[in-house]
């Protein structure tokens, strides 16, 4: 895309289940259609095991040898390079302790965590990504409430972190999602408060915010400051308020309807009935002249070709811009 | 995108699917699944599209006719209609290009499809020249001339209304080997029927593409760029009742260009359009795509990406 | 036990034209259906080289002979074609004949002898009803008076007596687009030979029409002489099938609400027939043939074909078996 904003697609769309997106050739191709909607630079996200060789960063560079390697078998696709890539370390993962559940609102997990979280940062810089993006918190649904104290011991294991992303030079942005244990508005400030903005940025997801019950046009205007990297998609449904509360919510709120047979809650840009306000955020970015990465993706939403091509085409035809 | 100094302009033919909530559709489904099927061939960089003659009914149905449905595609960005393809039911009895009996039958369809068409510009009326090669053999030359007189008047009519009649030689149809494809051109008047070489449909009945489209480069009015992973083997041409889909030894014939182990050498023909000074459209089809797990979409940007960074690289 | 035995509906494989054309999908297909319980298989008429399974013509020609596909259908462990389903309207380009309508005296005789080669083949292969589209959609044809009904008997009728002589039942398939919709079925059944044709009773179709199946065995129990099994998950409430061309923008484009999917199978989340209640009507109507269920079109065929066999195994079949002889 040729714009003053930089943009980026995200990978994670392909990589549905455990056992798809494993061969190279699959990734080629989905590389190539990412190469031809007109983005140069991708995000990555992180995975677990030998399938997850586009996701897991020691899996990454066992299949590719290096990370030039990696750069090279990306280049392949005429894609150019990572912008970013995302972690949770609240998901299990066999190279974290053989699959620990470990979460940062736990201050005995927070050496651990810290510790997990290097093979991500020299991963990130290794491939000359901008910005190792993370799910601060577990879910809403899995944790007491926080209260303040609670955020400020959060907030403090991504402090710790940052050190170690500013020290590889690498920015570190956490990231709202709409089931995370830090859900309103009040504790997303808290936790931003809680954070040392010389060293943790925000990653807003328009999306996420607003399934969450918060307006990512308002929210971005009254943190631009804080805010270091974008995931851009849309949804057609908000969180009723407590949907976000059922127990095991990535499965019942978001994959079983939510009780309301809602089949699906991502969507590319540009869907009928979309709530977010795409050309008024896009707009509010190029006022501040927001610096960072705008990553595409429409998530696990349907057929990840066709979502790429409909975001390419919403960008070029109701955004402008040149691909 | 579509920049005037270009000398190759590249629309995409439509064969599509997509995942509905009952089942497979194609974009002619509905306004929203065309809207987004144009979307998507637009995003990836394709000028126009090209198109089937049967979808003119959809075209008066849904949409008002060939020329209300152009503007939808133009207001998606696209330029036109480009081409279409005349998918006919041959048969021996009523309608074959080797029965001289039958060719009235086969005018007056044209005179009647071309009056459908009149009120928007195309390049080419696209036909398979004969019928199925079973039904056709055994290839005489008898045969062979009173196909080419039957397109000679077809092509005339066609001419009347200002587009070109030209012929896609399908692996299965009667006229498919190189010596019957030469003899048949030979009995062809150049002023009314064109050849339109199918890269993948060749290439399966077991010629060279670039080596056919070089000898009669004159009176190519078009392509389609296609790719395959198998030559047709032993009866695979003449499969009764189909070789289409129904070949024992293939079940996916059809793949788009860019694809692994493809068969068609697409730098060699891009070479050759440059080499033979062709200016215009090339359409790109990948035919039954979804077969055996494949998916439209990202066939159609694997097909485009290899378009822009590998042939347009050759000549543009 | 009842005299009930069960069938699945085969169309639900074949969403597009150039869909489920290779030998190898129709063994999956049929194997699936078999190993999910169901003993017959119903057929739906189709034309030209790509409808193996249409026409006798393209079984011939697929399989040698119409015998050839029985082997086949055996092979995979289906026992029979329960049924098939023909709608007059669908040209055929074996016979090189257009669409054929019932409303039109002149082409009875045609439809007649269309009925008695489908009837001839079913025959063979173990099935027992034709089902016919009796009638155009509402939208397509003028609301038919008692001069129209009475040629549309005529038609039935004698088609019913040349399927007859193959020991085939001929059976109205009244659709939720049918120009009988509303008032006609009793009519047009009052005016047809009962010894020659029944009704096809689509629990399905009858849902979305809105007409409760259970009222029509009430009245017509002993009119039924075929069943099939889909569920309804929309209702056209708003007359919808009275537009012209409503296969199209109705049935297959889901109307003015956009109705992603009107059928699914038996026992689908959302589905609005009373299966329980609708096999407890039939066994006290006495109904006895076959009951095929089908999901019509389905985003996964397979699934739905064991779903529904499950549902079948788990809830219908132990009402049908705990009836007395």
């Amino acid at each position: 895309m040729r714009d003053t904003l930089r943009w980026a697609y995200a990978l994670n769309q392909w990589n549905v289940r455990l056992d798809v997106f494993v061969r190279h050739e699959d990734q080629q191709r989905a590389l190539k259609t990412v190469s031809a909607c007109g983005f140069d630079t991708i995000e990555l996200a992180s995975g677990t095991g030998r399938w997850d060789n586009i996701s897991r960063p020691e899996v990454i560079l066992t299949n590719h040898g290096s990370h030039a390697g990696f750069l090279d078998f990306l280049r392949r696709a005429r894609v150019q390079g990572v912008s970013s890539m995302f972690w949770d370390p609240q998901a299990p993962a066999e190279e974290e302790e053989g699959y620990a559940f470990r979460s940062t609102a736990d201050p005995d997990d927070a050496d651990a965590i810290v510790e997990w979280s290097r093979p991500f940062v020299d991963f990130v810089a290794g491939v000359g990504a901008e910005q190792l993006v993370v799910r601060p918190v577990g879910s809403a649904w899995m944790t007491p409430p926080l209260d303040a104290d609670g955020i400020k011991r959060v907030g403090d294991v991504w402090n710790r972190v940052g050190e170690l992303t500013s020290a590889a030079g690498i920015g570190l942005a956490v990231h709202y999602d709409c089931l995370g244990a830090v859900h309103t508005e009040a504790e997303l400030t808290g936790l931003l408060d809680a954070t040392d903005p010389a060293r943790v940025g925000f990653a807003l997801d328009t999306a996420e915010l607003t399934v969450g019950g918060i307006d990512p046009v308002a929210f971005y205007r009254a943190h631009a400051d804080r805010v270091a990297h974008v995931h851009l998609k849309d949804t057609r449904h908000a969180d009723t308020g407590e949907e976000y509360r059922m127990p095991g919510a990535e499965s019942t709120m978001l994959k079983g309807g939510a009780g309301r047979r809602i089949e699906r809650w991502f969507f590319e840009l540009g869907t009928e009935g979309g709530l977010v306000d795409v050309p008024g955020f896009v707009a509010a970015l190029r006022e501040h002249d927001y610096p960072g990465w705008v990553v595409v993706e429409s998530d696990h939403g349907g057929n990840p070709a066709e979502l790429a091509m409909l975001n390419s085409w919403y960008l070029q035809h109701e955004l402008g811009i040149a691909k | 995108m579509t920049a005037p100094e270009r000398a190759i302009k590249w629309s995409y033919m439509d064969h599509w699917r997509s995942n509905g909530p009952s089942g497979p559709v194609d974009q002619w489904h509905s306004r929203k699944t065309m809207s987004a099927f144009l979307k998507q061939v637009k995003a990836v960089g394709f000028d126009a599209i090209d198109t089937f003659d049967f979808r003119i009914w959809q075209m008066y149905g849904d949409y008002g006719g060939p020329a209300k449905y152009q503007e939808m595609v133009q207001d998606h960005g696209l330029e036109r209609i480009v081409n279409t393809f005349h998918a006919a039911d041959y048969d021996v009895r009523n309608y074959a290009p080797h029965v001289p009996e039958t060719h009235e039958a086969v005018f007056e369809d044209f005179r009647v499809t071309m009056g459908r068409w009149s009120e928007i510009r195309l390049d080419n009326i696209i036909v398979m020249p004969a019928t199925l090669f079973y039904d056709m053999e055994p290839i005489t030359e008898d045969k062979l001339k009173y196909s080419a007189e039957c397109w000679n008047k077809v092509g005339e009519i066609t001419a009347g209304f200002g587009v070109k009649l030209t012929c896609h030689h399908e692996f299965f149809c009667g006229i498919q080997s190189e010596p019957d494809i030469e003899t048949f051109y030979s009995y062809t008047d150049p002023r009314y029927v064109n050849l339109f070489v199918d890269t993948a449909q060749h290439c399966i009945a077991g010629l060279d593409p670039v080596a056919l489209y070089d000898r009669h480069a004159h009176r190519v009015s078009g392509f389609h760029f296609k790719d395959t992973r198998h030559v047709a083997t032993g009866d695979d041409h003449r499969h009764r009742p189909d070789s289409e889909i129904m070949a024992p030894t293939t079940g996916k014939w059809f793949y788009e260009m860019g694809t692994d182990q493809g068969l068609v050498d697409f730098e060699a023909m891009m070479r050759a359009v440059r080499d033979n000074g062709y200016r215009g459209w090339i359409s790109v089809e990948h035919d039954k795509a979804n077969k055996e797990g494949g998916d439209y979409s990202e066939s159609t940007a694997i097909s485009r990406w290899y378009a822009k960074n590998v042939l347009e690289e050759i000549y543009r | 036990m009842s005299g009930i035995r069960w069938a699945y509906a085969i169309n639900q494989w074949k969403p597009q034209f150039d869909d489920f054309v290779r030998r190898e999908q129709h063994e999956r297909a049929l194997k699936t259906i078999s190993i999910a319980g169901f003993e017959g298989v119903e057929l739906t008429y189709g034309t030209g080289r790509w409808e193996p399974l249409g026409n006798p013509q393209q079984l011939a020609a697929n399989f040698g002979s119409v015998a050839g596909f029985g082997e086949f259908l055996r092979s995979c462990a289906v026992d029979a074609v329960s049924s098939w389903y023909w709608d007059p309207a669908e040209r055929s380009m074996e016979d090189l004949t257009g669409p054929l309508s019932p409303l039109a005296e002149a082409d009875a005789p045609a439809i007649a002898q269309r009925a008695g080669l489908l009837a001839g083949a079913l025959a063979e292969l173990g099935g027992s009803v034709l089902l016919v589209r009796p009638v155009p959609g509402a939208g397509d044809v003028e609301p038919l008076d008692d001069d129209a009904l009475a040629r549309v008997a005529a038609c039935w009728d004698a088609a019913g007596r040349t399927t007859a002589e193959h020991g085939i039942r001929l059976a109205l398939h009244v659709d939720f687009l049918s120009a009988l919709r509303r008032d006609h079925v009793p009519a047009l059944l009052d005016r047809t030979d009962p010894a020659l044709v029944g009704l096809a009773l689509d629990t399905g179709e009858l849902t979305a029409g809105g007409i409760d199946p259970l009222g029509v065995i009430e009245r017509s129990g002993d009119r039924i002489w075929h069943v099939q099994f889909k569920d309804a998950l929309a209702v056209d409430d708003a007359g919808e099938y009275l537009q012209p061309h409503a296969h199209w923008t109705v049935r297959v484009r889901g109307g003015a609400r956009e109705v992603p999917r009107w059928f699914a199978e038996p026992g689908a989340d959302g589905g609005l027939v009373d299966f329980p209640a609708v096999t407890r009507a039939l066994l006290g109507a006495g109904y006895s043939g076959w009951i095929v269920v089908e999901s019509d079109q389905s985003p996964h065929p397979a699934a739905s074909a064991l779903l529904a066999g499950y549902h079948v195994q788990r809830e219908l079949r132990p009402l049908v078996e705990e009836e007395p002889a």
